[in-house]
Parts: C-alpha cells; sequence; structure tokens
C-alpha cells in the first residue's frame, strides 16, 4: 500500500493533462500500461493467426487444392501453431495477470516495474522476428511449432526464416520467464495487510502456478533453441543422429517444456472463470482451498506427462506416462466441481462474462474427454498425428484461451477503460463463437477417425472426408465473423460510453475497490480484508 | 512467509517424487535430470523463504487479524516511466537477429545493449 498524504485544500497549480503519447508508451513502467499492452499485442496476433487459420481451412476446403503450395501451406499452420501458442495465449494470460494480479492483491505495482516493461518489449520484438521471417527469400519457418530434429536441422530446412524463428521465440520464451519471476515476487512481497496467501482470489493462485510452471520449463526450451542453433550454425551434431546425436533428445526436451507450456496457459483462464462464477451466482466460491490444491496437483503433475506427446516413439516408458496423463483428469475433475458447487443454489445472472465462461466449462469438458481418450497407448496409437488430435487441442486450448479470454474481456473491460460493453452484441458475439467453434472442430474429430493425418495441405477424394472439411471450413468462416460484433462492439462503447462505476458486477475482489480505470498506484484507500472477498464484505455487512 | 515457503517446496517434494518413480521404471536419463533440476528448483527458493520466514515476525500480509495501517509507510520506490527497458529490449533482440545472419551483423545490438545497460544503471543510480 502506498502512503497516502491528505487531498490538498488549493492545488498549487492546475494539474497538467497526462500525455498520452507514443513516448508515453513506451515509456511507461506502470503495470496497468504494460498489462494493456500485453493484451491489445495479443490479441493483434490472435488475428494474424486467425487469418492463416482461415487460408489453411480454405485450402483444406475441397480434396487436391492447389491453393497454397506445399511449402506455403507448411508455414502457414506452423506460424499459426507458433502466434497462438507463443504470441497469443501465453502473453494475454500474462498480460491479464500484470494488469489484475497488483490489483487483487491490493499493491500498487508490481515488484520490478522495469524488468515488466523489458519483458513486454522483449515478447514484441520476439514476434516481430517471427513473423519477419515471411519476408526471408526462404519463406517463413516450416517444421511445425514443436520443430522436431531432424526436420529442423540446416540441412532440411535451410533458410534465415527458421532461425528467425529460433530467435524469436528464444525472446519471447526469456520475456516469459521474467514476466513469471516478477509475479511470483509481487505475490510474495506486496499483498496488502490481511491479505493472506489463503485469502488471494483463485486468479491470483493459479497466475502463481502458472509462473512457476513458466520458471520451471520455458529455460528448458530457451536452452534446447540454443542447442539447435548451435546445430545449424556451429557445426555441433547435438541432435543429429548419423554423427551420433540423439534426434530423441529434442522431442524430450521440448515435450518437458511444451506440456507445462499447455498448462500455463490453461490455468490464469480457469482461474478467470473461477473469479467469474461466484460473482455472477452471488456466492462464494465453493471449495477454496480444494481449488488451490487441484491447481497445484495440476501444475505438479503437467511436468510428468510429456513424454504422452510421442507415445508411438516406441522408446517411451508408457505405463508411466499414461497414468500421469490420466491422473491430471482428477484435479481438473475436482475444478469442475467446485464451479457446479459455486453455481448450484446461487442467484445465477446471465450476463455476457458468465455465458462466455459457461461456453468454456461445456467445451473444455469436450476437450478434457478427448483428453482422456488419448492419454490411453491403445487408443492413441490409433488416432497419432490425425485430425482428431487437432480437435482435442483446439476444443481445450481455444476453450481456455478464446472463451475465458473474451469472459475477461467483457468481465474486467469496464474497470481497464471505465466504459461498459453491450450485453446485446456480446451474445451475439458469443453464439456466433461457440456454433462457428464447435462446427469447425467437432468434425475434425470423426476426419481423424476416418484416416486423415494433420499437417498435410491436400486430401484424397477417396478418404470421404470432403464433406466433413467443407463443414468445418464453414465453420471457420463463421468464426471469422464472429469476431466483426465484438469489433462493433468495441467501437460503440468508445464513441458512445456508458460509464461503468467502480463496480459494474457487484464484484468480489479487490480490483473493484477502486476507481474504474484505477488511478496511478491503484488504490487511494483500502477496505478491510477479513475473508477472500473483502469488496464483498464491504458491500454487504452483516 | 510459511505458506510462500511450502508452496515451493511441495514442488519440490512433487518433482522429487516424479524423478524417483520415473528413474526406478524407466532409467531414462534426459527425464531424470530434468525432474532432478526441477527438484532443486523447487528446493532452493523453497529454502530460502523457510529460513526468512523463521527469521522475521509475521508480515502484516501474513496475519489474518492486520489491520490496513499496518501496511503504511512507503511500501518501495515504483518509477513511474524509463525509457532503457525498451532499449534494452531492442538491443537484445537486434543481437539475436544479427546472429542469424552473421556475427558482425550483431554489432549495432551489442552497441544498442551496451548503451542500455549504462543507461539504466545510471538512472537507477539516480533514483535510490
Amino acid at each position: 500500500m502506498t502512503t497516502l498524504a491528505p487531498p490538498p485544500v488549493t492545488p498549487a497549480a492546475p494539474a497538467e493533462p497526462r500525455r498520452q503519447g507514443l513516448l508515453d508508451w513506451i515509456t511507461s513502467t506502470d503495470h496497468k500500461v504494460i498489462g494493456k499492452s500485453y493484451i491489445y499485442t495479443s490479441f493483434v496476433f490472435f488475428l494474424i493467426g486467425g487469418l492463416m487459420a482461415e487460408l489453411i481451412r480454405t485450402q483444406l476446403s475441397s480434396p487436391n487444392n492447389t491453393l497454397l503450395s506445399a511449402e506455403a501451406y507448411d508455414q502457414v499452420f506452423t506460424v499459426h501453431g507458433t502466434i497462438m501458442m507463443f504470441l497469443y495465449a501465453t502473453p494475454l494470460a500474462f498480460g491479464l495477470g500484470n494488469y489484475f494480479v497488483p490489483l487483487m492483491i491490493g499493491a500498487p505495482d508490481m515488484s520490478f516495474p522495469r524488468l515488466n516493461a523489458l519483458s513486454y518489449w522483449m515478447y514484441l520484438f520476439g514476434g516481430v522476428t517471427v513473423l519477419s521471417g515471411f519476408l526471408t527469400a526462404g519463406g517463413a519457418a516450416d517444421f511445425t511449432w514443436i520443430a522436431y530434429a531432424p526436420l529442423s536441422n540446416a540441412v532440411h530446412s535451410p533458410g534465415s526464416g527458421a532461425d528467425l524463428w529460433i530467435i524469436g521465440i528464444g525472446l519471447t520464451g526469456i520475456a516469459t520467464v521474467l514476466s513469471g519471476i516478477n509475479i511470483i515476487t509481487t505475490i510474495f512481497t506486496l499483498r496488502a495487510p490481511g491479505m493472506t496467501m489463503f485469502r488471494m482470489p483463485i486468479f491470483v493462485w493459479n497466475m502463481l502456478v502458472a509462473s512457476t510452471l513458466a520458471i520451471m520449463a520455458f529455460p528448458v526450451f530457451t536452452s534446447a533453441l540454443a542447442l539447435l542453433f548451435c546445430d545449424r550454425h556451429l557445426g555441433t551434431h547435438i541432435f543429429d543422429a548419423s554423427k551420433g546425436g540423439l534426434p530423441i533428445l529434442w522431442q524430450n526436451l521440448f515435450w518437458f517444456f511444451g506440456h507445462p507450456e499447455v498448462y500455463l496457459i490453461v490455468l490464469p483462464f480457469f482461474g478467470v472463470a473461477t473469479q467469474i462464477f461466484p460473482v455472477f451466482s452471488k456466492r462464494p466460491v465453493f471449495g477454496y482451498k480444494t481449488l488451490v490444491l487441484a491447481t497445484l496437483l495440476i501444475g505438479g503433475l503437467s511436468v510428468g506427462v510429456w513424454a504422452h506427446h510421442f507415445f508411438t516413439y516406441g522408446g517411451v516408458l508408457l505405463p508411466y506416462f499414461s497414468a500421469m496423463s490420466l491422473l491430471i483428469a482428477v484435479p481438473t475433475g475436482i475444478k469442475f466441481f467446485n464451479w457446479i458447487g459455486t453455481m448450484w443454489g446461487g442467484q445465477l445472472r446471465f450476463d455476457t462474462p458468465m455465458l462466455w465462461s459457461i461456453g468454456f466449462l461445456v467445451t473444455f469438458l469436450l476437450g478434457g474427454m478427448s483428453g482422456v481418450i488419448l492419454a490411453m497407448p491403445a487408443l492413441n496409437f490409433d488416432v497419432h498425428d490425425t485430425y482428431f488430435v487437432v480437435a482435442h487441442f483446439h476444443y481445450v486450448l481455444f476453450a481456455s484461451t478464446v472463451f475465458v479470454g473474451a469472459a475477461a474481456a467483457y468481465y474486467w473491460y469496464p474497470k481497464m477503460t471505465g466504459r461498459m460493453l453491450r450485453e446485446g452484441w456480446g451474445k451475439v458475439h458469443f453464439w456466433l463463437t461457440i456454433i462457428g467453434f464447435n462446427l469447425t472442430f467437432f468434425p475434425q474429430h470423426e476426419i481423424g477417425l476416418r484416416g486423415m493425418p494433420r499437417r498435410v495441405a491436400t486430401y484424397s477424394p477417396d478418404l470421404h472426408v470432403t464433406f466433413l472439411n467443407r463443414l468445418s471450413t464453414a465453420g471457420a468462416y463463421l468464426l471469422a465473423i464472429s469476431v466483426l460484433p465484438f469489433f462493433w462492439n468495441l467501437w460503440v462503447s468508445w464513441r458512445h460510453p456508458i460509464p461503468a462505476g467502480d463496480d459494474p458486477w457487484g464484484g468480489h475482489t479487490l480490483e473493484w475497490a477502486t476507481s474504474s480505470p484505477p488511478p496511478a498506484h491503484n488504490f487511494t484507500s483500502l477496505p478491510p480484508i477479513r475473508s477472500d472477498r473483502p469488496v464483498w464484505d464491504l458491500t454487504h455487512p452483516q | 512467509m510459511k505458506v510462500e515457503a511450502y508452496t515451493f517446496l511441495s514442488v519440490a517434494a512433487v518433482m522429487a517424487i516424479l524423478g524417483l518413480i520415473y528413474w526406478f521404471t524407466s532409467y531414462e536419463p534426459t527425464g531424470t535430470t530434468l525432474l532432478g533440476v526441477a527438484t532443486v528448483f523447487g528446493l532452493l527458493p523453497g529454502i530460502y523463504l523457510l529460513r526468512q520466514s523463521r527469521r522475521i515476525e509475521p508480515r502484516p500480509e501474513d496475519r489474518t487479524d492486520a489491520k490496513g495501517a499496518e501496511g503504511a509507510g512507503v511500501v518501495g520506490s515504483f518509477p513511474e516511466s524509463s525509457v532503457w527497458p525498451f532499449v534494452l529490449a531492442g538491443g537484445v533482440a537486434l543481437t539475436g537477429v544479427g546472429l542469424v545472419f552473421g556475427l558482425w551483423a550483431s554489432a549495432p545490438g551489442v552497441l544498442l545493449l551496451g548503451i542500455a545497460f549504462v543507461g539504466a544503471s545510471l538512472e537507477s543510480r539516480s533514483t535510490h
């Protein structure tokens, strides 16, 4: 908490209007400005990655299509995956964390504001570096976002596009580690008096676990990238089997990072949903401590399951990785029970944030079910590297990053800007998205079961997947259209603002105790913190 | 500060258990090494925080009955604005991109890094 001085009765000079210029943005170390930069930048990358997805779906709308060459197709889906994982999902999660963790624990800023700014700029420059690969002669990286050896070596992927990918992703990886350190330190050292660890909002707990995962997982990946760079440029043979290297080492290193990465993306969005369910049910969150325990368990187990991404390699200890993967379903199931328990018997209000959160609940459940199927080697062998897997991870990741991402946008936009978004357009946005999403990805389960491999630019009409692919493409177009009401909503709220007030939703946590948008250093006064929902205690005195 | 310490120690415990099971069922070195390092990662901050929590009184944010006034005072100094993170990130990025095209191409990036290091250090000396 900052020191408070009584407001001066007669200001010495009229306060200068705050500059909002480019220089102000570049030099800002305010966690709110940086958080917003993260969120907006990740949204721009999301739109770019989304356009690439539309290209992919257009290419696959008919068999033996020649819209994209095989090379161009490889580049487009590689960068699509890269953008969505590293430049959209992760930064959006950390952007929300940046903006709301200090607000939720009653802190004036992040622990290391300048480090925070450094993280953001490294992320932005890293992202631009990856995209700049398209401007090189050989095009962007085309070895998929998992960059398996030996495909990613200098022989099979020559060209500087691949190198720019390695450097760019390395930069964003370091940025994520720095952000993680910053968030953990902020949570440990800048909480307001009375805000004990077990009174922190669940979102803050989830950011804590996600940040821990980031520090554990990303350095492994960054080191692997450095090794790969050495292989490509300095003549080492670390991943080169012909010279005694180990290609499987890349797979181990990559997925030791890659699987925690999935959970470090998903957990913050679980946290956002856990903030929204209680507010729109007018109940305290059901089973606070079990939710914390479940988050910790998911985080811990997620580090032990990496090889389930390459069951078919042959040298993998199947029982261990299968058992671990199935075990993760238990804490995730606990969370589902808690979310349903929170809503049970509550006074439900179906405002837009709640609608998106329930959409997430249903969609993520489907993705979780196919995840349980994929965790069993006997079934995994049958559908490995088919569209079934594509359907599975889009259900999981789209549900958390886009559905809950949108829920967060509608829930917190009033806090960030002081203006409300229109409910009607929000609902149009939601229904178009959930219909478009299921139309795109549900058929892909069946496409995979019929044997269509992923990452292939064309398919034969004999595979009998043409109709299903067209359904999927139609859904993808609907998804593209679904973004338009959101843009319209932002425009309308900007041109004809409806003031939000400090607490438009009847919120429970500390971010609703300050003005919208919050002032510099966040709070002029804090309510007493006597439970995990201090603002509710303040507005509902017994 | 105890809960913070136990959070990290629980990370170490889980990683150690996973690592032991993994080694004695697979005898595979890569994963075991990674899990071992992850155990150390949990132990280092965990032990540090545990020692700190024994050394100091519970802070106002560790006590359920703390009043708002107990947190009064200067929490820390928070810089209003600084251009150096931007320059530093630009230097890192330019150096990295330079590496792709040859060592010489990194020179502008390294120069920018140097400027940023000096600028950031001078700035922290003047603000503290």
